[in-house]
């Protein structure tokens, strides 16, 4: 791969500009009919908009909870150490992306350094900016020797994790990629499971993607939610959309790809913030498929509030960003998806920034309905409107608190199971990381909220 | 076969199960249902119901979680039906709602009487939950089919092996709860004999937690009830503040004195009032002589340009009727703002003073 490519912009639809000028006229010209909808008739403008959004809310309700409930009856995928002979393991590149990651360099190190995998097939490039002289020293004081290699990832802009992984794509040697963090604790086994497994999976599948979860779950009540909603989206929807062979939008790390067919299509998109997230669409596009891999990556969980927030707030950028690319070429994705794969592409990136970003109004409007009582919202919610409402509400809001106990129930975290209850307080929060992120696609599209990672908690790899 | 297939054949056929077995309950209740008209002041009172909720009447929205007579399960189930039915027909909203809840059980019947090796029944199970639509659907104990389709959807999940699946059970149990309140003695039978069996300290940490998540379902439900009382009726406890009326049941329907009858011989000329559901059975009196129906009434509900003579109707304690109706003389009747006008053997007539 030419090392002057990964500092490109892909090939459209890519992010490196955030609305294509279509949808800059489309964005406007939908403003404006709305304006004009409300002058005309601000009751049954209002009506409408409420109904499509309690629709729309029962319907990505039920598409969860459909994920979840396919993935229930999974099953455990067994891990033959016999599918490749002792000599026959596949060579393995590690990336690691570092910025301001000085105080975790030694303990993932020292991790990386157990993992189970042949030496002598294994290149794990620290991927270190020019500019970040405090990692770079630390690197060098915990000493670089094979397998491990450091590399500078020179500054220019965009300052973005894909960008370093593209850096690092071009120095890559093996036939399979994997991404960790700095922070990250994979199970010791991950690579060997994520090789024997590509032996049996078709060559169509190029990706798996392993779960993720947090050794410092306990530290506090943000990290214990943390985990509560990672044990339900890496245990149960993933798992969920696997089996639907749906586009699976990427966890960040633990990535693990067959490399050729990563080169081919041009690895990460440097200006996307959530660049797993798109990749996971951009290959499904490509008619390439994604693999759950039955295998954890600990990881350390944002444990104070603002940073959690702009972490959030990255996230629900990045999928926006990424929604808004691939609806650039529309009707490429439909041929290319089908019908039934568009609908979980709308669900999926669309759907989920919706609801957190209309959330706080509808809190808003019950809270108040509820205090004042007064007629003026009562006019937006007849009997035929208030039904489906109060299903959603009542019934909507308990099922994802219930299937995030379920979560807990599978990976044995019945201590947090009270904490479930709890869950819409952190819902709170994930709607304040959202908005700020959709103000931020507007105002710092390419700006990457880094979020600072202790580095030093004690962990543990859990049962 | 592929994952996909596979789940596309069980899904297949879980919607053919369940389809046979709603055209086969929908029939069995509909075919008795003439029988039951007939017999029983419940009918009027649950198509009135459902009648004045698709009219957008808070009357409608009160008497459906008002009362431990009339669980709202079966008046949410028939909800998505009653487009489809004409007004005067609203009953059959509420055969097609119960039918759509047992034809949800006909498959885990199936799997749980093979799972007892019951293996020849276990086909007939569409059958045997229209046999049992036919046997209760008639009778004033129609909503224990919803209880029932609840019931064998809870104890199936309760069965199987994965633990997330049987904690999901608690949802159906509560929703025993929701349908009849008979579901109140069965959730609470089940709790108790549980933890009395079991025992809470030899359970494992996993049944621990399982437990402990069909407990909060549970718990969940019975809120959402309250919580619909606390929203429609102004308290959370109104149904059970209601419970000494519901256990007040007379003796014997024949030869009473009709309402009409007693009303033209007594309060002729006046405006009659009648609170709780039995005012569902006598609507064509109230609109006769443009009266008032209330689920919970209170004097200072009536329209403050309200100048004639009203008189409030209630059954007299012996009367079938009296347990359908909310209002408990000694909590309210015995104020001041009520006048014994008249009585019969099973009538009770107040004048009501209309002051705030």
């Amino acid at each position: 791969m030419n090392p002057d490519l990964t500092l490109q912009p892909l090939p459209e639809p890519n992010a490196a500009t955030v609305l294509s000028r279509r949808q800059a006229i489309l964005f406007a010209v939908t403003g404006l009919l709305l304006g004009l909808a409300l002058w005309l008739n601000a009751r049954a403008t209002v009506l409408t908009l409420n109904v499509s959004f309690i629709l729309f809310y029962l319907a990505f309700c039920h598409y969860k909870l459909a994920l979840q409930f396919l993935s229930l009856r999974r099953q455990r995928q067994v891990f033959d150490p016999d599918a490749v002979p002792a000599d026959g393991w596949p060579r393995y590149t590690v990336l690691v992306p570092l910025y301001r990651e000085e105080t975790a360099v030694p303990g993932l190190l020292a991790h990386l350094r157990r993992l189970d995998y042949p030496l002598d097939r294994l290149q794990i490039l620290l991927l270190v900016e020019e500019d970040d002289s405090l990692t770079r020293e630390a690197v060098a004081r915990a000493g670089v020797t094979p397998p491990f290699e450091a590399v500078v990832v020179p500054v220019s802009q965009p300052r973005t994790k894909p960008k370093a992984c593209n850096v690092g794509l071009c120095r890559a040697t093996g036939d399979i990629l994997v991404i960790f963090d700095a922070e990250d604790r994979p199970e010791l086994d991950q690579l060997k499971k994520a090789a024997s497994l590509f032996v049996s999976l078709p060559e169509s599948v190029i990706c798996l993607q392993a779960s993720l979860n947090y050794y410092n779950r306990d530290r506090n009540w943000l990290t214990r939610f943390f985990a509560i909603e990672y044990s339900g989206w890496f245990d149960y929807c993933l798992p969920g959309l696997h089996r639907l062979d749906a586009p699976i939008p990427l966890g960040g790390t633990s990535n693990h790809f067959r490399l050729p067919a990563l080169r081919t299509i041009r690895g990460w998109d440097p200006y996307n913030v959530t660049e797993d997230c798109d990749l996971g669409i951009r290959l499904y596009r490509n008619g390439l498929r994604t693999a759950v891999l039955d295998s954890t990556t600990w990881e350390e969980a944002t444990f104070r509030t603002l940073p959690w927030i702009r972490q959030r707030s990255r996230w629900v950028k990045g999928y926006l960003q990424t929604y808004l690319v691939h609806l650039r070429a529309h009707g490429d994705l439909r041929r290319r998806l089908g019908l039934s794969k568009l609908i979980h592409f709308h669900l999926l990136f669309g759907a989920g920034c919706l609801c957190l970003l209309m959330n706080p109004f509808y809190w808003l409007l019950t809270a108040a309905w509820f205090i004042t009582g007064a007629h003026a919202i009562r006019d937006f919610f007849p009997l035929w409107v208030l039904v489906p409402a109060l299903l959603s509400f009542l019934a909507g809001n308990a099922a994802f608190v219930l299937s995030a106990m379920l979560g807990c129930l599978r990976r044995r975290y019945y201590h947090l199971l009270p904490q479930c209850l709890l869950m819409p307080f952190y819902w709170v929060l994930m709607s304040i990381g959202a908005w700020k992120g959709a103000l931020q696609l507007i105002t710092k599209p390419f700006f990457w909220e880094k979020t600072p990672h202790d580095g030093t908690t004690d962990w543990e790899v859990a049962p | 076969m592929t994952d996909g297939q596979a789940w596309r054949g069980t899904l297949l056929a879980y919607i053919r199960e369940t389809g046979v077995c709603f055209v086969l309950v929908t029939l069995a209740l509909v075919l008795t249902h003439e029988r039951a008209a007939e017999s029983s002041d419940l009918w009027l009172i649950r198509s009135g119901l459902l009648r004045d909720l698709a009219a957008e009447l808070p009357i409608g929205r009160q008497a459906a979680v008002s009362s431990l007579a009339f669980m709202p399960l079966p008046v949410v189930a028939a909800l998505p039906f009653l487009p489809f039915v004409h007004s005067a027909g609203t009953v059959y909203a509420y055969l097609y709602g119960l039918a759509a809840l047992l034809a949800l059980a006909a498959q885990p019947l199936r799997l749980l009487l093979a799972g007892w090796g019951a293996g020849r029944l276990q086909r007939a199970a569409p059958l045997l939950l229209a046999l049992a639509a036919a046997a209760l659907g008639p009778t004033e104990h129609g909503d224990l089919l919803a209880c029932l389709a609840m019931l064998i959807v809870a104890v199936f999940l309760e069965r199987r092996d994965l633990a997330e699946i049987r904690a999901l059970s608690g949802v159906f149990w509560g929703l025993v709860l929701f349908a009849h309140a008979a579901g109140i003695a069965l959730v609470a039978l089940r709790i108790i004999g549980d933890v009395a069996v079991c025992g809470w300290r030899r359970l494992r940490a996993e049944e621990k937690a399982v437990r402990w998540i069909q407990v909060v379902s549970i718990a969940y439900v019975l809120t959402i009830y309250l919580f619909l009382n606390w929203m429609i009726m102004g308290s959370a406890f109104y149904p059970v503040r209601g419970v000494s009326d519901l256990w007040r049941s007379g003796h014997g329907t024949s030869g009473r004195e009709p309402l009409a009858d007693a009303w033209a011989r007594t309060c002729p000329g006046l405006t009659p009032v009648a609170s709780g559901h039995w005012s569902y059975v006598i609507r064509p009196l109230l609109a006769a002589t443009d009266g008032y129906a209330f689920i919970d009434f209170h004097p200072a509900k009536l329209p403050v340009w309200e100048t004639r003579s009203l008189v409030l109707v209630v059954p007299a304690p012996t009367h079938p009727l009296a347990r359908f109706s909310d209002l408990r003389p000694a909590d309210t009747l015995g104020s001041a703002r009520y006048l014994r006008l008249a009585q019969t053997p099973d009538w009770i007539f107040y004048l009501i003073d209309p002051r705030p």
